[in-house]
């Protein structure tokens, strides 16, 4: 009889402030004044997500998204809009690409970790447990890069 | 549908074949798996996996090519499987059984290759507002090309075709209906028969998308009348890249090869090449041998079962899941309809159906989460998509009891 070595913690994954994220999303709704958009999709599951930036003198002064989601897709565009409001544009585009890096890198070290210097984000780790969930985590990161890039793409996770 | 006594009979004797499936017994994240997601691809019997491997071992060649004794092997079991499927399904001729790839292949072959010279501006393809992604886009893109258009019969709260609006929309300028038998995301039983004979007193053939049908009701392509089936191996027990188009012959005859190589051909000059006979004339290329072996094993497995005995068995399952999950708190069970088959779609409270889909994994309980490959159902009902369990003859009621507890946790997790 074939078996398979124990997957993720489920308690782990949704911890309480995952599904306070995903119950009651900070910064969520569309916001008319903005100086990018972008649009992500992923179209194995139907999910969609828009995320609204407002720059202003090099830094993110505003930022919003609206979509639908499953928990983890809802609560990290939640987490991200807390994490890059008010950050320089660079280093918002630093802390999305290193989300985006240390989501899809096999090896989870510690090392890692610590470079996410934010300890709510710090909950979505626990996601690299779940292979078939990663894109719902990555999917926001993606669409933000997209629109701060100014790319005219929208962006899908296959 | 039937008495108990016969219910219990049935469950019993479908206990014994439950350990024909070697890969249900497992655990998975250290609980017993309990699988429920055999309307995506079902599971395949000792009796299938054995067949492949003996094929494998024994008899591999390619088919109608070589004079020696492995390729006249091989050729044997693919054409014996042929006739098994025809028996199977009742077709009239043999010949009218063509091996795909898939109901997918099925289904662009007929849009293709019976469509494409037909439909022009002002003809229409008629298809239903339930089905899957394959039952629409080869439509689309055959109206695309020739200028046709496509029209869809609609559906109403449970899930159903709506059978008398579905037939009054059928006139001459309708080149073929194409509609599933069963629906993958509801479940919901079309009434085909009614519908072909409505068509064909207004001179419109229909095509059957039978992939959801195949395994788990008696299919009689003669009694229905239909004009083309379509159906997939790895829905009945049999390996996936194997798949079935049955089609009348004067139909299959009148219409030119789909896709063209060695095998589909008589003839070969630099000026003209003669097309081979059905069904070789739509077969171009070495085809799927063991996958073909593999199918003629899960007909054989089917057989024996009996399929009235699996209808009565799944229904049964079904009753028992559908009256279990209507107790859960919050649930909202989606499609109703009065006549089903082995499926239920259903949304939990506000919880995404991937969330759901992964706490259940976690206890070894595998369901389908999405849209199901048929987002213009989701979009009538207004969700993004639905969890979804189905049923095949391994399954019992304590995988439906595990199912159920399986969703407490859920609810736990989400409160
Ligand atoms: C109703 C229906 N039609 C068509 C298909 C496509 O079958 P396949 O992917 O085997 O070609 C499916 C499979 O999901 C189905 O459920």
């Amino acid at each position: 009889m074939a078996t398979q070595k124990k997957t993720g913690n489920l308690k782990e994954l949704y911890k309480k402030l995952v599904i306070e994220h995903a119950r009651k999303p900070q910064n969520f709704g569309c916001m008319e004044l903005h100086s990018d958009s972008s649009k992500g999709v992923n179209p194995l599951c139907g999910d969609k997500i828009k995320i609204y930036i407002l720059q202003e003198k090099g830094h993110i002064s505003k930022i919003s998204f609206e979509g639908v989601g499953c928990a983890i897709s809802i609560a990290s565009a939640s987490l991200l809009t807390e994490t890059l409001k008010n950050q320089s544009v660079a280093q918002a585009k630093k802390y999305a690409k290193n989300f985006i890096m240390i989501m899809n890198s096999n090896h989870e070290s510690s090392e890692n970790k610590k470079k996410f210097n934010n300890r709510d984000l710090e909950t979505l780790m626990a996601v690299k447990d779940f292979p078939t969930r990663i894109k719902c985590a990555t999917l926001c990161w993606q669409t933000f890069l997209s629109a701060i890039e100014g790319k005219d793409i929208v962006v899908t996770t296959e | 549908m039937n008495n108990k006594n016969e219910i219990n009979q049935v469950k019993n004797s479908m206990e014994s074949f439950r350990s024909d499936f070697p890969v249900i017994d497992q655990l998975i994240n250290n609980k017993k798996l309990v699988y429920l997601d055999s309307a995506a691809s079902s599971q395949m019997p000792n009796q299938v996996i054995n067949e492949v491997s003996r094929y494998h071992s024994n008899d591999h060649a390619n088919v109608h090519r070589g004079i020696h004794s492995l390729s006249h092997r091989a050729t044997e079991t693919f054409e014996n499987t042929r006739k098994n499927v025809s028996e199977f399904i009742n077709s009239k001729n043999t010949n009218e059984i063509i091996f795909t790839s898939g109901t997918t292949e099925s289904i662009n072959l007929v849009a293709q290759s019976y469509c494409r010279p037909r439909l022009k501006k002002n003809k229409k393809i008629l298809i239903s507002h339930l089905e899957h992604h394959s039952n629409i886009v080869p439509w689309q893109i055959v109206c695309e090309q020739t200028g046709g258009s496509l029209d869809v019969a609609p559906i109403n709260q449970d899930g159903e075709i709506i059978t008398e609006k579905l037939i009054d929309m059928i006139d001459s300028s309708v080149v073929l209906i194409a509609i599933s038998h069963v629906s993958n995301a509801l479940g919901s039983l079309t009434e085909v028969k009614n519908i072909i004979e409505a068509a064909h007193s207004k001179g419109v053939p229909v095509l059957i998308d039978g992939a959801q049908a195949i395994s788990h009701i008696k299919v009689d392509v003669l009694d229905l009348d239909a004009d083309f089936y379509a159906f997939s191996g790895h829905k009945m027990h049999a390996p996936t890249g194997i798949g079935i188009l049955y089609g009348k012959e004067e139909l299959l005859e009148a219409m030119p090869p789909y896709k063209s190589g060695g095998d589909m051909i008589s003839e070969v000059t630099f000026s003209a090449t003669t097309y081979n006979d059905l069904p070789y004339k739509f077969e171009a290329g070495t085809p799927n041998i063991s996958g073909v072996a593999g199918l003629g094993a899960a007909i054989n497995y089917i057989r024996e079962i009996g399929i009235d005995n699996i209808t009565v068995h799944e229904n049964s399952l079904l009753d028992y899941m559908t009256s279990e999950l209507q107790d859960v708190d919050g649930i909202r069970l989606i499609g109703t309809a009065s006549k089903k088959v082995g499926v239920q779609s259903f949304l939990l409270k506000d919880i995404h159906s991937h969330d759901i889909g992964t706490i259940l994994d976690h206890q070894g309980i595998a369901i389908r989460t999405g849209h199901h490959c048929a987002m213009p159902v989701m979009e009538f009902y207004g969700i993004s998509g639905t969890a979804r369990a189905s049923l095949s003859i391994y399954n019992n009621h304590e995988d439906i009891d595990h199912f159920i507890k399986g969703l407490d946790k859920v609810i736990t997790i989400f409160n």
